[in-house]
């Protein structure tokens, strides 16, 4: 008998893996071959920066993942990928060369990096059993650690603590608003319309229009 | 060791018993020696986010210190789900949902040989009711989702009733699930409602108290607690009290009885000091399901709301409550966090479709959860040595987790839903809402307190928690543990705290 249990915390934002139907994958133009990156010498944070580009892309007036390598986002991303080599890497950027005229995922054209993870995800035509096991798995842990990273809402999403732990306010912040996000940048709580804490004025305009409620 | 001065009672936990404990024992009690007021000592293993409730606003300090924004939850402010080491224990991210105890619950209880009859606790239960401020949300504050579950479930043939929540002044944050506390003192629990009272009645709240064992000592024939001996500040403190009431919880109060030397032969072996073959055991708890669904018309604002507010209907499998499922609207209200919804069933793999799906979902996107309450005869026990919830999965709870998402699956289908998801998966189920594991009875050889709340075996010795409540069907704890606390409170102070 199967025995599976998770947190509530867990349990209760936990709603699987996603998935997409595998497409037809296409020869397409070479991309990038000027960026000299060999296969003995792997640069991890590129490679990462661009799974994750190929994860949320970027297009102009619509802000994505590379838009935040200026805040380092790839740094914060690598903090918690140890459960992925070096070598596991190397495999990835090199598993794309059977299926591209021998190019690496790090010089595939954006289209076709999309295109390789869509073929990792269907693993059908990866007949390698271990070479597959470890491209999904550098394929999902990836996946899991930039979509939390970024709809978490990196780099605005740490809130100035003291030593004891407790919350450091803005000068501004008269009644303890401690929501990190702001107009200056587009993160993923933007994207997906996370308001998170309310602001003062805003609880006032709830107090307002719910107060007729209280005296339940 | 230091030792401090001595009390009358000792309370060890301050969540949703023992604060009930202390605030009626402070009002109502008397020594019975001198009529004098009782001294009282609350202890709890974390801070005190001390101030007088203001329900609808918050107070600066704590409003200060919950920030209701996850990614940058400090570790030493995060507990797991139920574990919560701070003034206030799991009420204090508990979801708000609480329901006061059914019929039926009742007479399970009279079953396992209390005497605990809907006459004998209505007084009790109407005090929950009222001091919690348990209420149905009206329909003008829940999202559009909510109503269509209602009505699909209605035109099913389900008899429909709305989720009760305990909360006041609430402004519809949308955060009271998911493990959040309220920075507007809008959730009512342990630190909105009985704990000022105790305070007012001069309960001395000792927080950072990590108690390490009852003190039991073997006087003549019949064992007795004499104190508490706990961790503070990084010294060894012993506490003195000819009554020591253990409010721990229905992990912690097995646990610390076990490290006091109370419990089974087999497992405490020469630490043995009194022998219960049933602490610990007799774990009931409920599972559950998520099943998930995507609508293309527009269901919910998905940032702020009433959650948990909704609809809910309930099936049996048979009488007594017997393989109760309890089907709720879910997803359908409140904070639609964009780091789950990232990993939806429903959201492309990545790339643009990703992208554009993270820009909409927390709109269309809604489900039900389905929690079961254990099927009749089949229990968990907590492992005392890891402070662990086990519990086997079964075929009776399988076969009726899938035909309760069957049943989810009826009504989104009837909503309209364009897809659903999770209600035939594997079942990868939740288990929460423990009771049950030092459960009180009448029989010494299957419990072990009596219907007094009296330990079987040692003098001065009291449990008051959802430890020993035997059963619910409810699926939600809070409920049934606080009126069978406040139910204690008024024995214990009747029994033992009169002149």
């Amino acid at each position: 008998m199967s025995k599976s249990k998770v947190s509530r915390r867990e349990f209760l934002k936990r709603s699987g893996a996603g998935s997409i139907a595998i497409t037809s994958i296409g020869s397409g133009l070479a991309y990038g071959r000027s960026e000299s990156h060999q296969a003995s010498r792997l640069d991890r944070h590129a490679m990462i920066a661009s799974i994750g580009d190929t994860l949320i892309p970027t297009d102009p007036g619509d802000p994505g993942y590379k838009s935040l390598e200026q805040h380092k986002i790839t740094e914060e991303v690598m903090k918690k990928l140890d459960g992925i080599s070096d070598d596991d890497l190397e495999a990835f950027n090199q598993g794309s060369t059977e299926f591209f005229e021998g190019r690496t995922f790090l010089q595939l054209a954006p289209s076709h990096r999309a295109d390789y993870l869509l073929l990792i995800i269907d693993g059908s035509k990866i007949s390698d059993k271990n070479r597959l096991k470890v491209l999904q798995k550098v394929y999902r842990q990836t996946r899991t650690r930039v979509f939390t990273v970024f709809y978490q809402n990196y780099p605005e999403n740490v809130i100035p603590r003291d030593q004891a732990g407790v919350p450091i306010l803005k000068q501004r912040d008269k009644h303890q608003i401690t929501n990190p996000n702001t107009n200056d940048l587009v993160t993923g709580w933007d994207i997906s319309g996370f308001r998170a804490q309310m602001t003062w004025q805003e609880e006032e305009e709830c107090r307002t229009k719910f107060q007729k409620l209280w005296r339940r | 060791m230091q030792t401090q001065k001595n009390y009358d009672v000792i309370i060890i936990g301050s969540g949703v018993g023992g604060s009930i404990l202390a605030a009626h024992l402070a009002a109502k009690g008397v020594n019975p020696k001198n009529g004098e007021q009782l001294r009282i000592a609350m202890l709890e293993a974390g801070p005190y986010w001390k101030g007088e409730p203001r329900p609808g606003y918050g107070i600066p300090s704590r409003r200060q210190l919950i920030t209701n924004v996850f990614s940058d939850d400090a570790p030493e402010r995060m507990w797991p789900w139920g574990m919560v080491k701070m003034v206030g224990g799991t009420t204090m991210h508990y979801g708000a949902s609480v329901y006061l105890p059914y019929s039926v619950d009742y007479k399970h209880w009279v079953d396992e040989g209390t005497d605990w009859t809907e006459d004998a606790c209505r007084g009790a239960a109407a005090e929950v009711e009222k001091i919690y401020n348990i209420h149905t949300e009206p329909d003008e504050v829940l999202s559009k989702g909510c109503l269509m579950f209602r009505d699909a479930a209605r035109a099913l043939g389900r008899e429909v009733h709305s989720a009760q929540v305990a909360r006041r002044n609430c402004i519809y944050c949308g955060f009271c699930e998911g493990g959040y506390f309220c920075r507007y003192d809008s959730k009512m629990n342990a630190m909105t409602t009985y704990i000022p009272l105790a305070e007012k009645h001069g309960v001395d709240i000792i927080p950072n108290a990590t108690v390490d064992r009852v003190i039991i000592e073997k006087r003549g024939a019949r064992p007795t607690a004499t104190g508490v001996a706990f961790q503070q500040g990084g010294a060894m403190v012993e506490l003195k009290a000819p009554n020591i009431i253990v409010s721990a919880g229905v992990i912690g109060t097995p646990r610390l009885l076990f490290m006091s030397g109370y419990g089974s032969k087999e497992e405490l072996g020469a630490k043995l000091i009194v022998e219960n073959n049933n602490i610990g055991k007799h774990l009931d708890i409920h599972a559950a399901i998520i099943v998930h669904a995507y609508f293309d018309e527009v269901i919910k604002d998905g940032s702020r709301g009433a959650a948990p507010a909704g609809y809910f209907f309930l099936d049996d499998a048979g009488p007594n409550a017997y393989g109760r499922l309890r089907i709720k609207d879910s997803g359908m209200i409140g904070v639609d966090e964009p780091w789950g919804l990232a990993f939806s069933p429903f959201a492309p793999a990545f790339g643009r479709e990703h992208k554009q799906f993270m820009k909409q979902a927390r709109m269309h996107r809604g489900g039900t959860l389905v929690v079961l309450k254990k099927p009749e005869g089949y229990r968990g026990y907590i492992n005392l040595r890891t402070s662990q919830m086990e519990y086997e999965g079964n075929e009776i709870i399988v076969k009726r987790l899938r035909e309760g998402g069957e049943m989810s699956r009826e009504v989104l289908q009837k909503m309209g839903a364009k897809k659903i998801v999770g209600y035939d998966m594997p079942p990868i189920y939740h288990i929460a809402h423990g009771i049950s594991t030092c459960k009180a009875g009448s029989d010494p050889k299957v419990s072990v307190v009596n219907p007094n709340f009296e330990s079987h075996d040692v003098s001065g010795l009291f449990i008051c928690d959802g430890s020993v409540v035997p059963r619910s069907s409810s699926g939600d704890a809070v409920g049934p543990i606080a009126t069978v606390c406040v139910l204690a409170a008024q024995r214990i102070t009747a029994n033992h705290f009169r002149k």
